[in-house]
């Protein structure tokens, strides 16, 4: 009896101070996440932008050749562009307005005085003053509103094309002297496709916006010759506006710039030829296929003393030696060029110096390479080159309704992939149930959600600047949390492996208890039996 | 006459197997740059073929266009640099000791204790502590096609690290999934070299992954000879059999197909029983090339050049580089590009020029090309089979 007593007691001692001990010491702390919310959120649609486009015409100016019929016509095709250029996200609503142009414009021929004298001709002159308080107040709070005016012209005197001034949200058609009625509807349709101007094909990243642009100096062979090069002067005149920009608007670009020697052609990958050129002379030319480009050219290689996390986009001027002299790229042998990018490294501009004892490129030198690279730019950033379009300001490389698309096609992608990060990242939470949950991990799921969320709330008050940036917080919280260090399953163990650790210190304890207990036991049925068979 | 027709037909059909594949073939991956994940997971001086078989593969990625900083390298011990070994500061992988591939240019991202299970796997899911730097990060994004190799002892679904520790397929197979999910690969080419390899990727569900293994559920994977000067077996049959395949590749190749790799290796040779396999690819695993993973050529896109700048008596309707606007600094390419007033002549005599303008055109679209030869030869051969029937068929009839 007293044994029986012992027996139990010790078991109950072991259990009473065991179990706390196993139950406090294999509970994992999982913060609370609120996958209500974030279900929620990733299963919602998002919300549409929509797009104001007003379309002005002077009847009196314009030529056609019947005017009733191009009008009725130009209705019908806005209707159709307006369906036509829908995006997921983004919706048209274009409007035609006729209106009276108090000016004569035939014989301007100055695009500045002409947008000049839009301006200030239509009705903005009236509100001229308190729109700019307006329009200054909301840049400060970060609205942009977009809202277009294209204006149609017929101007003699300036080539015919789509004229984008530097910046502003207006744009004017100059339809010329032809009174051809397709053509002008041509042209106006091709004045639509800007807003289908962002392409994914040459994305440089896809990640993040922020990057660091490397421009490099590359002298092939510099024997005889060092090569030095005014890159701030060129940089400062042709990039910096617009890059400025951007970095006001979209991202964070930062710069740097290098030169480097030596970067040697095989002699037997590069192709020569004679050409006759605009003088009647003999000139000896150089060329190399594009496959020999793929070979040559290691880009990773070339600028390992960059030391970014940001992603790197390298933008190379490459002058080749005095023995490879004019160098240029057959691509098919039609037409040689001298500039090509790499997608998701960069991109190359072959410099071939006139005179060969050149050792200084100063600004004018450094223009058409970084009129290329500006060019590369446009297409790593996704925006497509648009030919038919007049840009006059040369320092002003991406147009405002173009960096508005990018802003806007780049704030929806982020939402969509911060909603399918938030829903993996709740999927893989789900199959580890045993793992620690810190509270960073919470925080940045709520911070993301509550990103998303104004996000969203911004594009309703058409608040597109802010919706933009919450989108990239939104993002950049999805990503903290994603990649946060403690989500590891080789941290956290499964039940069956808690028990498996607790087994050598509980097991030696309870086993000789147990089977005294047994013992105990089936002793006393032995007795109860005993005593029936006595009975 | 019926079996001449028949004949005709079987000829036309063996002509099409021929060249229609060829004609068809779309051999272009999206990807746009290239990363190697080399492991060898095995420690003790016994398994020096594993670092042989790591630093193999290392510098086969590297002659085919990987730069190093594409590279991670991870090596569980230090063979060069151990006491037994007789040759120090080398490492071989053929008894004739004509490589060193310990040389000058190894760049090993983990060593020795590093090499861990954790370690592994938080390479793959990019889940590192803030202060690990640059080179020891998988920075690859949705371009990026990686070739992951790994070398060791394994087991069933299993491969072991440093001789204490594991790494089951169904952790892999969900470090690629974290992977697909955030969009950190395009194409990943998974090779295992332990015994029953093929068993480690039984568990992969994440698309475009292609594997390799070398030895089935059951089967060992065996070395491919011994060195007495060193002591220990150099190199394992599969890798042995791969760089005899591998070394023939030249950096750029577009033609050899990763099946083709596969099936230089039988059965015979290696001992064993390899398997190939694709899962959830998008592109026809028939025209992935080997050159998708082991190189990095990059893709080149050349593009025109659009002036922004407003010049209105030179400014050109599409918008393109006019160069009188600045004539004095204007620089050649201007002079050359934009006139388009070649003559283009080579100073050879005319037919070695044609036969040097097609090996240039050759070099240069080499592909498309050729394929378009291909079937306009096969146009004209298909014609003149049912010509010359028809003739023969007429003059029989009279």
């Amino acid at each position: 009896m007293n044994t029986t007593l012992k027996v139990l007691l010790s078991l109950l001692f072991v259990i009473l101070c065991g179990s706390p001990i196993w139950y406090h010491t294999m509970t994992v702390h999982q913060a609370k996440l609120p996958t209500n919310k974030l279900l929620n959120l990733s299963s919602s649609a998002n919300p549409k932008i929509s797009i104001q486009i007003k379309l002005l015409y002077d009847e009196e100016i314009l030529k056609t050749s019947n005017k009733e019929s191009f009008l009725s016509q130009l209705k019908k095709e806005v209707k159709k562009y307006s369906k036509e250029f829908q995006e997921d996200f983004l919706t048209f609503q274009i409007k035609t307005h006729p209106i009276k142009l108090q000016k004569d414009y035939n014989n301007m021929d100055d695009p500045k005085k002409i947008t000049k004298l839009l301006q200030e001709s239509l009705s903005f002159q009236k509100e001229k003053e308190k729109e700019k308080e307006k329009e200054k107040e909301k840049e400060n709070q970060g609205m942009f509103e977009p809202k277009y005016t294209l204006v149609l012209l017929n101007l003699p005197k300036l080539s015919e094309g789509i004229y984008l001034p530097p910046t502003g949200r207006l744009v004017w058609i100059n339809l010329g002297e032809s009174t051809n009625e397709n053509k002008h509807l041509n042209n106006i349709k091709n004045f639509f496709s800007i807003f289908t101007c962002i392409t994914n094909t040459t994305k440089f990243t896809t990640q993040t916006d922020d990057l660091h642009i490397s421009f490099i100096l590359l002298n092939q062979d510099p024997r005889g010759r060092v090569l030095n090069w005014e890159f701030e002067k060129a940089f400062n005149n042709y990039l910096q506006p617009t890059i400025e920009k951007l970095n006001t608007r979209f991202s964070e670009i930062t710069h740097d710039s290098e030169m480097i020697a030596y970067a040697d052609l095989e002699q037997s990958r590069v192709h020569k030829s004679e050409a006759i050129n605009q003088n009647n002379e003999k000139e000896v030319y150089y060329s190399i296929s594009k496959n020999t480009l793929r070979r040559v050219i290691q880009i990773g290689e070339w600028s390992s003393s960059i030391a970014t996390n940001k992603p790197v986009l390298r933008f190379i001027l490459f002058v080749p030696g005095k023995r490879f002299t004019p160098l240029f790229i057959n691509r098919s042998s039609k037409k040689n060029r001298d500039a090509f990018i790499v997608p998701g490294i960069g991109g190359i501009s072959i410099n071939n110096l006139n005179n060969s004892e050149t050792q200084l490129l100063n600004k004018n030198d450094l223009r058409r390479p970084f009129l290329v690279f500006a060019n590369q730019m446009r297409l790593f950033l996704g925006i497509k080159n648009l030919n038919k379009f007049i840009y006059y300001d040369p320092s002003n490389i991406i147009h405002d309704i173009e960096l508005d698309m990018l802003i806007l096609n780049t704030l929806i992608k982020n939402l969509n992939e911060a909603k399918h990060s938030l829903l993996s990242l709740h999927t893989l939470i789900k199959e580890l149930p045993y793992m620690e949950i810190p509270e960073e991990i919470r925080i940045h799921i709520q911070n993301a959600i509550n990103g998303i969320q104004d996000s969203e709330s911004y594009i309703n008050k058409k608040n597109y600047k802010s919706a933009y940036f919450s989108s990239k917080r939104a993002i950049d919280d999805c990503n903290r949390a994603f990649f946060n260090p403690s989500i590891s399953s080789q941290l956290y163990f499964e039940m069956q492996n808690r028990f498996a650790i607790y087994i050598p210190i509980f097991l030696p304890m309870l086993a000789p208890l147990i089977t005294k207990l047994l013992k105990q036991i089936s002793s006393f049925l032995k007795k109860k039996k005993k005593k029936k068979f006595q009975f | 006459m019926k079996q001449k027709y028949f004949s005709c037909i079987l000829l036309l059909c063996i002509l099409l197997n021929l060249f229609f594949p060829t004609c068809l073939s779309s051999r272009t991956s999206q990807h746009n740059n290239n990363w190697a994940v080399i492991v060898c997971s095995s420690r003790f001086w016994f398994n020096y073929r594993h670092v042989a078989n790591a630093l193999s593969f290392y510098h086969t990625v590297k002659r085919l266009g990987i730069p190093d900083s594409n590279i991670i390298l991870m090596l569980a011990d230090d063979w060069a640099c151990n006491a037994r070994n007789c040759f120090p500061g080398k490492i071989f992988n053929n008894k004739d000791h004509n490589l060193n591939l310990y040389g000058t240019n190894v760049e090993i991202d983990y060593r020795g204790y590093e090499v861990n299970v954790e370690n592994f796997l938080r390479l793959l899911t990019g889940r590192h502590e803030p202060d690990v730097p640059r080179n020891k990060r998988l920075l690859t994004d949705s371009g990026s096609n990686i070739l992951v190799y790994l070398t060791g002892h394994g087991g069933n679904e299993f491969l072991k690290f440093q001789d204490s520790e594991e790494v089951s397929s169904k952790d892999i197979a969900d470090a690629f999934e974290q992977m697909y999910q955030k969009k950190r690969y395009n194409e990943i080419l998974f090779i295992i070299e332990t015994c029953q390899a093929n068993t480690l990727f039984n568990k992969f569900y994440s698309p475009n992954i292609a594997a390799i293994g070398c030895s089935e559920l059951g089967e060992n994977s065996y070395s491919h000879h011994f060195d007495s000067s060193i002591g220990v077996q150099v190199i394992d049959s599969f890798t042995y059999y791969s760089l005899n395949f591998l070394n023939n590749i030249k950096p750029g190749d577009s033609h050899t197909t990763l099946e083709k790799y596969f099936n230089s290796m039988t059965p015979k040779q290696i001992r064993s029983q390899p398997r190939l396999e694709f899962f959830q690819f998008q592109r026809n695993p028939r025209e992935v090339l080997v050159s998708d993973f082991f190189g990095s050529i990059h893709d080149v896109v050349s593009h025109p050049i659009y002036d922004y700048s407003f010049q209105n008596d030179n400014h050109n309707q599409n918008g393109n580089i006019d160069a009188n606007g600045e004539k004095e600094n204007a620089n050649r390419n201007d002079n050359f590009q934009l006139k388009n007033q070649f003559q283009h002549r080579d100073k050879a005599q005319p037919n070695i020029k044609i036969s040097n303008q097609f090996q240039h055109n050759l070099e240069d679209e080499a592909i498309e090309l050729s394929d378009n030869y291909f079937r306009l030869g096969m146009i004209i051969l298909i014609f003149l089979i049912f010509f010359f029937a028809l003739i023969e068929k007429i003059i029989t009839q009279k």
